[in-house]
């Protein structure tokens, strides 16, 4: 069934696209809103994704392997958004008139406020956000992140790893 | 700092995702848009795109620096391609957009087809309040089907644009004409100044362009949206922006000093067929765009220092693109769901001696009318005679509108009240009775409690589908008259549930008011309605009155006599005779009788003779010539038919000899006429094949269904015959009335009417003769596609009708107009 609506869609049917799109757009939403952080920015990367979906999938040679295509585009199309609103924000900012930055962005009691948990996140680079997110907020396991993007478990085992620990520096640095 | 644990981290990402999640408003927006994009942008017509670039604060001047560099370099970067092809929409030649009507964009919204198209329509919307725990929600007054989000600050009657989606329409906007036109020109905009446009849309006629490269810098730039990117434009006139040089890279000129600036890659969502070269260069794209004044610059001012971008707009011309409008290659008014309601909506009022001869025909049987009597009305129903209803009290025009019945305050008993409106029943699921129908099991009076019967000025649809099996309801009709549960199934025409709910059935229905029982939904007064009005059938003809006779003669040739021939005719039957009645020659050839044979006929069976006498040429004057002997004869034998309408008899008289013919009195092209004035009595358009068989034999006309009843044995498939017998005034009457009442005028234009274009050889008649009338939902055949009307005359013939006007009627839609393509003969 899947794997016909995608080969539909592929061949350029507008309707299967549209199945297809319903049925997998709350998730690339979550994932883009989990690396983003922003809803605004997050519908824009949903729909950026789907754009590119429909514009590239003549090029998708295995139709089973959909999905974790699907997951890199909207990895992809999260950077885009992401290198935009920062270039925008970067035209406009005035240092002068930046707000000062919390000295403290923890709690007193020394618990991990949002503000510092987001602050460090957003340091982290959209790849090592995605795969965060894909396994402590989508719930995916190693294999199944492995299998949706194409690459072994040891690749994911490490960049997990790697980006727990970029995550822990920057809150570090936060903390000081 | 303490080291991050997987629960710390997970209820972090996890509150990322918290707030207003992707449902609702934003979600649908999200699919209309996706869809949108995909359905108009065919992936076959996409080229290759230059890899975008984005230099975001970068210096203007390095920027272009850089621009010169990749456009220096772009074409041995990029595969060669060929330039678009070119474009579709040529100079002077945009097909014209209209405001459509509500009922139009209704339509739209129930065509899955139309998801994303971007309309301009003139619309009232109302709110319906919804208990049962479902928020209240604006609709289309045209349709309480059709859910309206977006902007809802809409003002009454208001031209505004929408976005079509499934089952609803997003507000984008009022929309501000030119005068009484839709479309601005880029010169109307220019000539005014722009903030008096603020607020709403206009619909702009122009060619859409956009730069190829991405620009940052060296414009007036009012926001993001307009600051780095790829710059668009709204032209007057078809502008090439970019061009390759010959030698290499690209050259860039401006939109020209009129145009409208829009936000960037404006031309990747909103052009038509987008067309874009290898290395950028899109093609002019014309068409109606809708644009939203987004304000004045407040960027850096142009510098002679960096290279130029394509010309610097006006401070303040800067709009938002939202939408392009393009025209309904067909009329949506065809592709609204069908609404038969066979119920006229005039009143009649009768008098007394006209209803008790009326109620005598058993056709009549428990229908109720009203009747004018000494100082006031009454309704009586028929049961072999009259039988009082109730008093009932009138209003200029006769039946009251709900709106007049609601607010009525004259304090009076109105007894009974003929009320023209909408009977819909509302299907919410419901919460369970209350307490007091548990303590009190013989209390079945749930008649007004939730789900019940409601008579509406609107056509309500009460019911609209969610996801595959779901749905969700309402319980009240705002502004209707409660009447009592069960009252659509009894007094609705043709009562029929669907998807949406109980299909609205218009009518005049006579309701009293029933007060306040102990258990309602909504308000009170509710309403007991008693019965649905309808004109009674006329009586069958009188035998008395007679079959019209029509004898007509043609001489082809000469009797052989010099002194001529006399020709007569003698006509026996129904126990009388006429003897002798001359023909006289009305020209040269065409003869008829002036006297001596009755106008009308009784029933019965008859024999007509002709005779051929000879006549001396001996010329007496002042004398009549007597007559010679008998040269030739000829006889027929025909019957008549109780109510046939008339027999027509043709004689011709080919020297001693002669023959007659005789046929019905109802002429092909009037049975032609009847069919087409049926069709277009008919509710438009039909969600299934109806077939209807019709004969013609000696005497009348036949009429009945694709049933088992059917004479044609190919017929006799399913359903029940509708009539068979003589087409006669009351047969016909009855034929309508059974069918449909035609309720608007059907408007016949001969110069429609073409040539026959059977084809010899190719066409068999059905072996009994007849013909079949096919209508359906919309297909394709030779004149295109829509909706037609198909009579298939013969195996392998046939003449289609095309459908070229529906007309709203009292918010129904009726054929007004249909194009015979073919003029039949039935052999």
């Amino acid at each position: 069934m899947e794997r016909s609506l995608v080969e539909r869609a592929r061949a350029g049917d507008a309707d299967a696209f549209d199945q297809l799109v319903r049925g997998r757009i709350d998730t690339v939403y979550r994932v883009a809103l989990g690396v983003l952080g922003n809803a605004t920015d997050a519908r824009d990367a949903t729909q950026e994704t789907f754009i590119a979906v429909w514009r590239h999938l003549p090029g998708l040679r295995d139709a089973d392997r959909f999905d974790g295509w699907l997951h890199r585009i909207t990895v992809n199309a999260a950077r885009m958004v992401l290198r935009h609103r920062r270039g925008v924000r970067e035209l406009h900012l005035d240092p002068a008139t930046d707000p000062p930055r919390s000295s403290r962005p923890l709690a007193p009691e020394g618990q991990l406020t949002a503000s510092a948990f987001d602050r460090a996140f957003d340091r982290l680079s959209v790849e090592q956000r995605a795969i965060l997110v894909a396994h402590h907020l989508e719930g995916r396991s190693v294999t199944q992140v492995a299998r949706a993007l194409a690459i072994p478990e040891g690749t994911v085992k490490s960049r997990l790893h790697a980006a727990r620990q970029v995550l822990q520096r920057e809150l570090d640095a936060l903390d000081r | 700092m303490t080291p991050l644990t997987d629960d710390e981290l997970e209820r972090h990402l996890a509150r990322r995702l918290a707030g207003p999640g992707l449902e609702g408003e934003p979600r649908h927006e999200l699919l209309a848009a996706i869809s949108g994009h995909a359905r108009a942008t065919p992936r076959h017509r996409l080229a290759p795109v230059w890899p975008q670039l984005r230099w975001l604060g970068v210096g203007a001047t390095a920027m272009a620096l850089a621009v010169v560099a990749m456009l220096a370099i772009a074409p041995a970067l990029a595969p060669p391609g060929p330039l678009a092809s070119p474009s579709p929409s040529a100079p002077g030649n945009l097909p014209v957009v209209r405001v459509l009507t509500g009922a139009e964009l209704a339509a739209l919204a129930h065509d899955t087809d139309q998801v994303g198209r971007v309309v301009v329509a003139k619309v009232d919307l109302i709110t319906l309040s919804c208990s049962g725990g479902c928020p209240p929600r604006t609709t289309l007054m045209a349709d309480s089907s059709v859910a309206v989000g977006g902007l809802l600050d809409a003002a009454p009657s208001e031209v505004a644009a929408f976005r079509v989606e499934r089952q609803s329409v997003v507000r984008l906007g009022s929309v501000e004409l030119d005068g009484d036109a839709l479309t601005w020109s880029v010169y109307g905009i220019l000539g005014r100044a722009a903030t008096e446009f603020a607020d709403h849309l206009l619909a702009v006629d122009g060619w859409l362009v956009q730069t190829p490269v991405h620009f940052c810098g060296g414009e007036f730039n009012l926001d993001e949206r307009f600051s780095c990117g790829r710059k668009a434009y709204i032209t007057p006139d078809e502008v090439q922006i970019a061009s390759r040089r010959p030698g290499g890279g690209l050259s860039i000129r401006g939109p020209g000093d009129h145009s409208l600036r829009v936000q960037n890659n404006a031309y990747d969502d909103f052009a038509p067929s987008p067309e874009m070269d290898s290395i950028g260069i899109t093609e002019p794209r014309r068409g109606t765009y809708l644009v939203r004044w987004a304000g004045c610059a407040n960027g850096p001012q142009p510098t002679q220092q960096v290279w130029q971008p394509p010309t610097v707009a006006p401070s303040c011309s800067f709009w938002e693109l939202v939408g392009r409008v393009d025209p309904l290659s067909v009329s949506p008014s065809i592709s609204l769901s069908p609404s038969p309601s066979p119920t006229p909506l005039e009143l009649t009022v009768y008098t007394e001696a006209e209803a008790t001869e009326l109620a005598t025909d058993p056709a009549n049987e428990g229908r109720v009318v009203i009747v004018a009597v000494d100082g006031g009305f009454l309704a009586v129903r028929s049961e072999g005679g009259t039988v009082q209803v109730g008093s009932v009290t009138l209003v200029a025009g006769g039946a009251w509108s709900v709106a007049d019945v609601r607010a009525y305050r004259g304090g009076q008993d109105l007894g009974l009240i003929p009320v023209r409106g909408w009977l819909v029943e509302t299907s919410a699921e419901c919460p369970a009775p209350p307490q007091i129908f548990d303590d009190d099991p013989t209390n079945d009076d749930l008649s007004y409690y939730c789900g019940g019967s409601w008579l509406s000025d609107e056509r309500i649809y009460t019911r609209t589908p969610i996801g595959a099996d779901g749905y969700t309801g309402i319980m009240e009709v705002p502004g209707a008259l409660h009447v009592q549960a069960g009252a659509y199934h009894d007094f609705a025409p043709d009562p029929t549930w669907g998807e949406r709910g109980a299909e609205p059935r218009q009518g005049i229905y006579l309701v009293k008011q029933a007060d306040c029982p102990a258990v309602v939904t909504g308000d009170c007064p509710v309403w007991e309605m008693v019965a649905r009005l309808e004109p009674w059938a006329p009586v069958r003809a009188s035998p008395t009155s007679g079959t019209r006779l029509v004898i007509s003669g043609e001489h082809v040739e000469r009797c052989g006599s010099v002194g001529g021939c006399a020709y007569l005719a003698d006509l026996t039957g129904a126990g009388e005779q006429w003897l002798g009645a001359p023909l006289e020659f009305v020209n040269g050839t065409t003869m008829s009788i002036a006297s001596g044979l009755p106008e009308t006929l009784a029933p019965g069976d008859y024999s007509i003779s002709f005779r051929i006498h000879f006549l001396s040429d001996a010329i007496v004057v002042g004398q009549p010539r007597p007559l010679g002997p008998l040269m030739g004869s000829c006889t027929s034998d025909f019957t008549v038919s109780e109510g046939q309408v008339g027999v027509s008899i043709a004689v011709r008289f080919i020297a001693k000899t002669c023959e007659v013919t005789i046929a019905g009195g109802v002429s092909q092209e009037a049975i032609l006429g009847a069919v087409a004035e049926w069709l277009a009595g008919q509710e438009w358009p039909f969600d299934d094949f109806v077939y209807v068989h019709a004969t013609v034999d000696e005497v009348g006309f036949l009429l009945n269904t694709y049933g088992p009843g059917a004479r044609d044995p190919d017929l006799r498939d399913a359903g029940s015959p509708l009539f068979e017998g003589p087409m006669t005034d009351a047969t016909i009457e009855a034929v309508r009335s059974a069918l449909q009442p035609i309720t608007a005028e059907f408007i016949s234009d001969p110069t429609d009417i073409r040539e026959p274009s059977t084809q010899p050889g190719v066409c068999e008649p059905f072996a009994g003769g007849g013909y079949l009338i096919q209508l359906g939902p919309p297909r394709s055949n030779a004149a295109g596609d829509g909706y037609f009307v198909t009579i298939r005359v013969g195996n392998g013939c046939y003449f289609w009708t095309k459908v070229v006007e529906v007309t709203e009627v009292d918010g129904q839609y009726r054929v007004t107009r249909l194009v015979l393509d073919g003029f039949f003969i039935v052999d």
